[in-house]
């Protein structure tokens, strides 16, 4: 628990009971909550080791309530902390002491759904699986599907470029959205891409992408929508050795394979799963895949055959391929209900979320079980084996003195390693706070100046959600300083402030 | 006509990026200068020429991954690819039937500069969606910025 934030401001602080009156005056009614107990449910969000209570939460209900908030913000100095449905798992959400959180769980509605441009237009407080739920009555769905889609937003899928077990195939957040209505934090809307693939011009939607807040507040937001499979099987295979597990996933891919998912767990992971939802996992092997091919029937059973060819070639020792869509979804239940079965074999788990080479993981599987032991903490892993996205799950109890430290001490070792084989720090949670101080891990000094530059260009007073992602924030003029070269500044006929 | 900059590697094109920047000195930056042709031509003090920075330098067939140098023509690496059954996941189309000139040129650089998808766009997505990570030469920097590849 030795997480800084920035230095609260103190002269803000002081004002808080003027500030509180004039975004009553922005958001009428129920939309300003300043009492204490009513604020209690925003102080974490999905990472619940980290609480903090914010100075004033504001729930706005249009986007010109957005807008003059934040120009109020912006004016007076106030920091803000945009939150969706609040299940970061990086603590991205996490409130400020001096900061106003904006929660964004009011824009809920479904603005358009146009199937023939195979497209919806919704309000970022729109739950991921509500935007499958409004257009498969017509045969279609959105196909990123983080973990938590029942209750996760889209807004703040968008800030994380949250992906899924499908986002193999399919892509992340980022291939899935066309357009966006951005409030910067001057309070001025903009609107970047629309109904329309690659708009001209830079890539703004891809910078907005997985920005975790700090770029602007989504008021709106444009995804792709596809036509549901015809039809998908599973294929359910368990190794004698992660090893052989690893060249299966290698070869599938290696094979021109695409499959709509490729899960991986270890032995931990299988037995905590198999005790809490019986689906039929063998118990005597070390790693486990679920191989799932999805498209038209006959090309799915094509597929389906050669991946079972495949696997047997790598010495699997056992081999199941669904024969229907009910034993499709029991293979499934079992890596679904991974987190929880843990949650109950374990007072306290960490699912940390970190991104390897393939071809690295027999490697970093064996390490990870060295450290296990070193830290006396022992950990499960489930895999996104397709992307290469590991999600180790730290068990321990935090009753326990010092198991907390000692266990966010384990997780860094972690992404360090996953760095150090070639891998980055995050595949799908973000960085938030979490791994704030793990970017120098990552990137050099100039990659996070560049970085904070580009932060600067939206955001030039630094007001939105500071004290997340950079480990330290540079000022604006620092970082925009010029080269002088023998005296002379470069277009020395262009204004400068 | 512009100077011309023809960098060996990348120390080169720092430089010459951060010897602009001191001289403030406007720069064109070309491949093959296959779309050259788009829009009105450049009126620049200096062209970097990037079409001796070749060569793949990663190339992973069961990672589907590949990294090559930004002057590496598209051809090259389309000729890789199929030696070993892949292509491109996007679809970068040859200009040159449009807008005259010799075929089969462009860089990869280019076309993930101008982002050109080609035909199978609306299925297989453009080239920013397959693009994982790059190192350029930023401004008022003296090192090369580099972005996560996965």
């Amino acid at each position: 628990m030795s997480l800084a934030m920035p230095a609260p401001d103190q002269a803000v602080l002081a004002r808080r009971e003027r500030i509180v009156a004039a975004l009553r005056a922005i958001v009428p009614g129920e939309g300003v909550i300043a009492a204490e107990r009513e604020m209690r449910p925003y102080e974490s969000d999905g990472l619940t080791a980290y609480r903090q209570l914010p100075m004033v939460v504001v729930l706005p209900e249009t986007t010109a309530q957005v807008s003059r908030v934040l120009a109020f913000c912006h004016a007076e100095g106030i920091k803000v902390v945009p939150r969706g449905a609040g299940t970061s798992l990086s603590g991205g959400a996490l409130p400020l002491i001096d900061g106003v959180l904006l929660g964004m769980a009011k824009f809920n509605r479904i603005r358009e759904i146009d199937l023939a441009n195979r497209l919806a237009v919704v309000e970022p407080g729109v739950t991921n699986l509500a935007v499958t739920e409004a257009v498969e009555h017509a045969g279609f769905y959105y196909a990123p599907d983080p973990s938590s889609q029942i209750a996760c937003t889209i807004g703040g899928n968008v800030a994380e470029n949250s992906g899924g077990v499908h986002c193999l195939k399919y892509g992340m957040t980022t291939n899935n959205l066309l357009g966006c209505e951005l409030v910067l934090m001057t309070g001025e809307v903009v609107r970047v891409g629309g109904k329309h693939l690659d708009a001209g011009g830079y890539d703004l939607l891809g910078i907005i992408t997985g920005s975790e807040g700090l770029l602007g507040v989504l008021t709106e937001i444009t995804v792709r929508i596809l036509k549901k499979p015809d039809c998908a099987r599973a294929v359910l295979v368990g190794f004698a050795s992660s090893e052989d597990a690893g060249e299966c996933v290698a070869r599938v891919i290696g094979a021109g394979i695409i499959p709509g998912g490729m899960e991986m767990m270890d032995r931990p992971a299988i037995h905590a799963v198999e005790q809490f939802v019986h689906a039929g996992y063998p118990l005597d092997v070390e790693a486990l895949l679920i191989i799932e091919v999805d498209g038209p029937r006959a090309e799915v059973d094509h597929l389906v055959a050669r991946v079972d060819a495949i696997a047997k070639s790598c010495r699997a020792s056992t081999c199941r391929v669904s024969t229907s869509e009910q034993e499709r979804l029991l293979f499934w239940a079992g890596r679904k209900a991974a987190f929880p079965a843990i949650g109950r074999i374990s007072p306290d788990y960490y699912c940390m979320d970190g991104t390897i080479p393939r071809a690295r993981l027999p490697q970093v599987l064996k390490r990870t079980r060295e450290l296990s032991e070193t830290y006396g903490l022992a950990v499960a892993n489930v895999f996104h084996a397709g992307d290469g996205n590991l999600h180790p799950l730290i068990l321990y109890d935090a009753n326990k003195p010092g198991e907390l430290e000692r266990t966010e001490k384990f997780g860094a070792d972690i992404l360090k390693l996953c760095v150090e084989v070639g891998g980055v720090l995050t595949g799908e949670h973000g960085v938030g706070v979490e791994k704030r101080d793990l970017m120098p891990a990552m990137f050099s000094e100039a990659d996070l100046d560049q970085q904070q530059r580009l932060k600067c260009a939206f955001d030039d007073k630094g007001l939105l959600n500071p004290g997340k992602v950079f480990p330290t924030l540079h000022r604006c003029a620092e970082l925009g300083r010029m080269h002088v070269h023998a005296g002379r500044v470069g277009f020395p006929d262009i204004p400068r402030f | 006509m512009a100077d011309t900059v023809r960098p060996r590697d990348a120390k080169d094109v720092e430089a010459a990026v951060q010897w602009a920047l001191a001289e403030g000195k406007t720069v064109e930056i070309v491949g093959h200068g296959s779309k050259r042709a788009i829009g009105r031509p450049a009126q620049t003090d200096v062209t970097l020429d990037l079409s001796t920075l070749t060569g793949v330098t990663l190339y992973e067939p069961e990672e589907l991954v590949l990294s090559a140098k930004a002057g590496t023509p598209l051809a090259e690496i389309e000729a890789l690819l199929a030696a070993n059954g892949q292509q491109l996941a996007f679809e970068p189309m040859d200009y040159a039937g449009i807008l005259g000139g010799v075929g089969g040129r462009g860089t990869i650089g280019g076309a993930l500069a101008a982002n050109v998808s080609g035909p199978r766009r609306i299925k297989a997505g453009a080239a920013r969606d397959h693009f994982l990570g790059f190192s350029a030469a930023g401004w008022s920097k003296t090192s090369p910025v580099t972005t996560s590849a996965s």
